[in-house]
């Protein structure tokens, strides 16, 4: 109430220069966020001749679809984005069905090493990816798991971070909430879908959130993994769009990025009110 | 339905520290509404949730109707509570709210129903029940919180200063309310608060903790009536007892030199020195003609309209401040700040306490 | 105190790194060992250079028509040289070892001295495949310690681009440079030419092989990165010729890009020295005409590229029937093909020979430039090629250069740290 109060009355000292400074700001912004993603976009729509000119050209002109046809004929874009849907959904689940439920043991259920527990687990969060490849790669190669979902996913399973990240939103939970919950009668499992959950979602959402991109964009594990098209999700694929040691046709390559962006980016139009809303008012009177 | 009986319970918080919670014992009969009552941090929230079985008892035990709780976990204590912050589950409507704890019992969906309903009715918020904990105002949520212990039916309510959080005039009403319901429900209750006005307007018996320690556990008139200690005299009352000093001569205390006849056991029990203790009703304002009366400079008059309470000080004669004394006058007595005024204290009223140890003397 | 903090952190990840490399190391050989295979089913390990999925995909199919009873599996390992080397090292630490595997000109040699690569002379000999139709630049890359450890595969080289329509506004001849000094005579004609907010010539920085093309001018000028394993950063002609560097990019004749073929392609450079690789992609980006020549100077042309090894633990059989397939890929016919659809040069001395090749040179001028320029080629020198890193640090120390940093110091810092990378790393292994 009170700071509503102080911004309205700020408002109306504010002066219009500082207005209007305000909107150059976000345009500033906009344009910085903007203007790659356009370029993106209006490259993809381009015909090769008209990528590299000088002056720059902000419009396609003669605009194509052609770019995209190419992703789609060139490559077998359907096979690498059903790789990364599987990929995705199933990683994303597992990361997130095992950092609630770690998370929600190291910060509300009382067990014996509890906290050497979150220690080696926040130690595992230190590790750098690029030592465990290796450990890895040797482990699901005798498993002959290499180009196999499972030889994809399961190593990257292990969720440090959302651990970390959960645990702490937990911990943030108003006490007396979860001792009403367990006085209420209600066991482990309904204590966390029915209490801790609910009022959790925010955090939950921005976690489930940064997971699936992370996880849409992975690269570097599953290039190492997959052999082909059976398994390999599209960072990997549309690499092939690129020429290797000359020039690359970028018109494609956009095409291809701005295909890969949009079940990304349509996730994100419909979680960020998710995230934004939050939960906990009118749960406990501080 | 049941009695609660505290055995010695003992909580520590660390090995080495002392005790938040010392060997208090305390039988709380069946049906019994039960202040705690004591200043922050003198363990009565702790005794309440060891109860509960939201912390541990260290030594001693807590039984329940005759079942030591040791290693009962919370749910399966029969018991409900009310927190300070009401706790409510923010993303429940009210009627979900209290009825979560039947559907983890197993109660039917339609028992649930009606013992909802039912306590809606009974705190008057039938029309609120769909309505979620963030589009609740305070006094509606404290509701709630009662609403969700009481369609539990519970063996005890446990209540943790349950209108800390209301505006005074709510806090008011909701007092008797509450009071009334636990009458009228015959639950056993045990309600911890900070506030000796609640302690002394809504329980049976009131006990008061310092420091741990369990001082005194009585009805609230015996409290006020005959406190154990200074401490008790000092805490329950409002405004405070005036407790002064005084050497003991000829079986006689002089109060600021005025001579208090003390009861012969007293008397002998007492030493050089007592503590008298002196209630606002327990002086009368003395003639002028009064030799023996004590003259105070008043400081500040609280006029409440049916009463005043006057705050005085005896006119310092040696360079030292004289305490402070408290009295009660009649609605119209005319006392103005700067007056001089003649008090005399009323003997048969009188508390008198040992000077070293704070404990009451005699009967 | 942050720097050394860091580095401190560095070093320890590495230690950690390399503890867990040798602690799995063991178990993945145990995995090498007992993956021996059929033999029939080959998995070639390919980054498709130059877009070459579909020709890969051709010549394989020719392959299995050929050669019944075996499958060749194309497998996407990289989207660059170096990913088909992380992929590659993956495999020889977990196992599953490919059978054939595109390598690199600074790949390949650390490959071959840890013993991963299989040297190919015995089994050229077994298979009767006569090494002496591969261009001997070409091949004679991939010698090292008496054997051979791969078949050229994607060969390149450097090529002089220039754009006509600047060459004849600048009153040039249609023709490259012979030598850098004619270079830098005619740069004061093309800067004008040019116009504002262009430049006469572009070259990539040190991230992007600015090291590849500098060899060239080093040994214009008689120097050189190393001779054998000493290195000879301080030698008169290497100095001299960062000197050069450093003065035309004083001048604001030259500048340093990442990507110089697409500034070339939109018309903003004068000229730019570009892999072979690149002639399809430049001449269906620019919008002019475009010129190839040499480059300046003589027999002093660095080759490139990638070619084909064998790895070194897998069955005498699969070895046999993976150095067939890479023959078959290779030969006459089939480099005709794949250069084609590329712009790769033939690797097969026969190869310019047959007709198809012949009526492709006759149509397209520019290639041939890079066929004829093919006798000037000369090996690459060892201190960029062979020292692990050595192409990252000679294009830190160019960037340096380029900058206005003093020729000297900077080399002799190069100098000193190349014989240090060899001392530590390559001399006892030899």
């Amino acid at each position: 109430m009170r700071a509503r109060a102080h911004g309205a009355e700020a408002a109306s000292h504010r002066s219009r220069g500082m207005t209007v400074a305000g909107y150059v700001g976000m345009v500033l912004v906009l344009l910085l966020v903007g203007v790659p993603l356009f370029w993106i976009v209006i490259t993809s729509l381009k015909e090769r001749g008209d990528i590299y000119v000088q002056p720059a050209q902000w419009l396609p002109d003669p605009a194509t679809t052609a770019n995209y046809h190419d992703v789609t004929t060139r490559i077998p874009f359907l096979d690498y984005f059903r790789n990364s849907v599987i990929i995705t959904l199933v990683l994303s689940a597992s990361k997130i069905v095992l950092g609630v439920i770690s998370a929600y043991a190291l910060s509300l259920l009382r067990f014996p090493g509890r906290g050497v527990v979150f220690l080696v687990v926040i130690a595992a969060l230190m590790v750098p990816n690029q030592i465990t490849v290796i450990s890895n790669y040797a482990l699901v190669a005798q498993l002959g798991w290499r180009n196999t979902f499972q030889g994809i996913i399961v190593p990257l399973a292990g969720v440090a971070f959302g651990t970390f990240l959960m645990r702490n939103q937990f911990l943030s939970l108003p006490g007396e909430i979860i001792e009403a919950a367990r006085l209420d009668g209600a066991g482990p499992i309904k204590l966390l879908w029915r209490v801790v959950l609910p009022m959790s979602w925010p955090t939950l959402v921005a976690f489930s959130l940064i997971t699936v991109v992370n996880e849409w964009n992975e690269y570097l594990w599953p290039f190492l993994m997959s052999d082909d098209q059976r398994t390999a999700p599209l960072p990997v694929g549309l690499t092939l769009l690129q020429n290797n040691d000359g020039v690359t046709n970028w018109g494609p390559v956009m095409a291809g990025t701005v295909l890969a962006m949009l079940p990304v980016l349509v996730l994100f139009l419909v979680l960020q009110r998710q995230m934004i809303k939050g939960l906990t008012a009118g749960a406990v009177k501080s | 339905m049941a009695t609660v009986y505290f055995d010695a319970a003992t909580r520590r918080y660390a090995k080495d520290a002392s005790p938040a919670v010392d060997a208090v014992t305390l039988d709380i009969e069946d049906g019994e509404f039960l202040v705690l009552v004591g200043p922050s941090g003198c363990g009565k929230s702790t005794t309440l949730r060891m109860l509960a079985g939201l912390e541990p008892v260290d030594d001693g035990r807590i039984l329940v109707d005759g079942h030591d709780q040791q290693g009962v976990r919370p749910r399966d204590r029969d018991i409900a509570m009310v927190f300070q912050s009401y706790a409510l589950y923010p993303n429940m409507t009210a009627a979900q709210n209290m009825a979560f704890a039947l559907d983890n019992s197993g109660v039917s969906k339609a028992e649930t129903k009606t013992r909802v309903q039912e306590a809606a009715r009974i705190l008057e918020m039938e029309d609120l029940l769909h309505r979620k904990p963030g589009q609740l105002s305070g006094g509606q949520r404290q509701r709630v919180a009662m609403g969700r212990a009481i369609v539990r039916q519970p063996k005890v309510f446990c209540m943790d200063e349950p209108l800390s959080n209301l505006d005074a005039k709510l806090r008011v009403s909701t007092r008797s309310q509450i009071a009334g319901l636990q009458r009228r429900l015959g639950v056993t209750t045990v309600y911890v608060t900070h506030d000796q006005v609640e302690a002394m307007t809504m329980g049976h018996r009131v006990a008061v903790l310092r420091d741990g320690r369990l001082q005194q556990v009585d009805a609230p008139e015996v409290l006020y009536d005959k406190p154990v200690n200074t401490f008790v005299a000092s805490f329950i009352g409002s405004p405070a007892i005036t407790l002064v000093e005084a050497p003991v001569r000829e079986g006689r205390a002089e109060v600021h030199g005025v001579p208090v006849a003390l009861d012969r056991s007293v008397a002998s029990a007492a030493g050089d020195r007592v503590v008298v203790g002196l209630r606002p009703e327990a002086w009368r304002i003395a003639g002028a003609d009064d030799p023996g009366a004590l003259e105070l400079t008043v400081e500040l008059v609280e006029a409440l309209g049916s009463e005043s309470f006057v705050y005085g000080r005896r006119p310092s004669t040696d360079g030292t401040e004289g305490e402070r004394v408290t009295i009660k006058t009649e609605k119209r007595a005319g006392v103005e700040v700067g007056d001089v005024v003649r008090v005399r204290p009323l003997e048969a009223e009188a508390h008198v306490f040992d000077a070293e140890s704070g404990e009451r003397l005699g009967a | 105190m942050n720097n050394v903090t860091r580095r401190g952190f560095l070093g320890l990840a590495g230690v950690a790194g390399a503890a867990g490399l040798s602690a799995c190391a063991g178990t993945g050989t145990s995995a090498t060992s007992n993956q021996g295979g059929d033999g029939n089913t080959l998995e070639f390990w390919s980054n498709h250079p130059g877009n070459s999925k579909p020709v890969e995909q051709e010549l394989i199919a020719a392959f299995q028509k050929a050669n019944p009873g075996i499958t060749v599996k194309l497998v996407d390992a990289g989207k660059n040289y170096e990913e088909v080397a992380q992929k590659f090292n993956g495999a020889l630490v977990g196992g599953t070892l490919p059978d054939l595997v595109v390598v690199s000109d600074v790949t390949w040699f650390n490959f071959a001295l840890n013993k991963q690569l299989t040297p190919l002379d015995d089994l050229m000999t077994t298979a009767k495949v006569d090494p002496s139709d591969y261009v001997d630049a070409l091949y004679g890359d991939y010698l090292f310690d008496g054997g051979h450890f791969a078949l050229p595969y994607s060969r390149s080289t450097p090529l002089f681009y220039y754009n006509k329509e600047i060459w004849s506004k600048a009153g040039l001849e249609d023709r490259g440079p012979k030598t850098w000094d004619e270079f830098k005579e005619w740069s004061e004609a093309l800067k004008a030419a040019a116009g504002n907010g262009k430049f006469a010539m572009e070259l990539p920085d040190g991230s992007n092989y600015l090291d590849w093309h500098f060899q060239n001018m080093a040994w214009g000028y008689g120097g050189g990165y190393s001779q054998e394993w000493t290195p000879t950063f301080t030698a008169e002609g290497t100095v001299k010729a960062g000197q050069y560097l450093q003065d035309i990019a004083k001048a604001g004749v030259v500048k340093f890009n990442a990507t110089p073929e697409a500034d070339f392609s939109a018309g903003l450079a004068g000229c730019i020295l570009q892999s072979t690789g690149s002639l399809g992609g430049i001449a269906k980006d620019a919008k002019f005409e475009v010129g190839t020549a040499f480059l300046p100077g003589e027999g002093n042309c660095p080759t490139g590229g990638a070619g084909l090894g064998i790895p070194a633990n897998i069955s005498d059989e699969r070895k046999a029937n993976a150095l067939k397939l890479a023959e078959f890929i290779t030969n006459a016919e089939n480099t005709v093909t794949f250069t084609q659809a590329t712009g790769y040069m033939p690797v097969r001395k026969s190869a310019v020979e047959l007709p198809a090749e012949k009526e492709y040179l006759a149509k397209n001028p520019n290639a041939k430039t890079a066929i004829d320029q093919l006798p000037q080629t000369r090996s690459q020198d060892n201190a960029r090629v062979l020292l692990p890193g050595g192409g990252a640090r000679i294009g830190k120390g160019l960037d340096q250069v380029a900058q206005g940093q003093d020729v000297a110091t900077v080399f002799a810092g190069l100098d000193k740290e190349s014989q240090q990378v060899f001392d530590n790393q390559i001399k006892s292994k030899l």
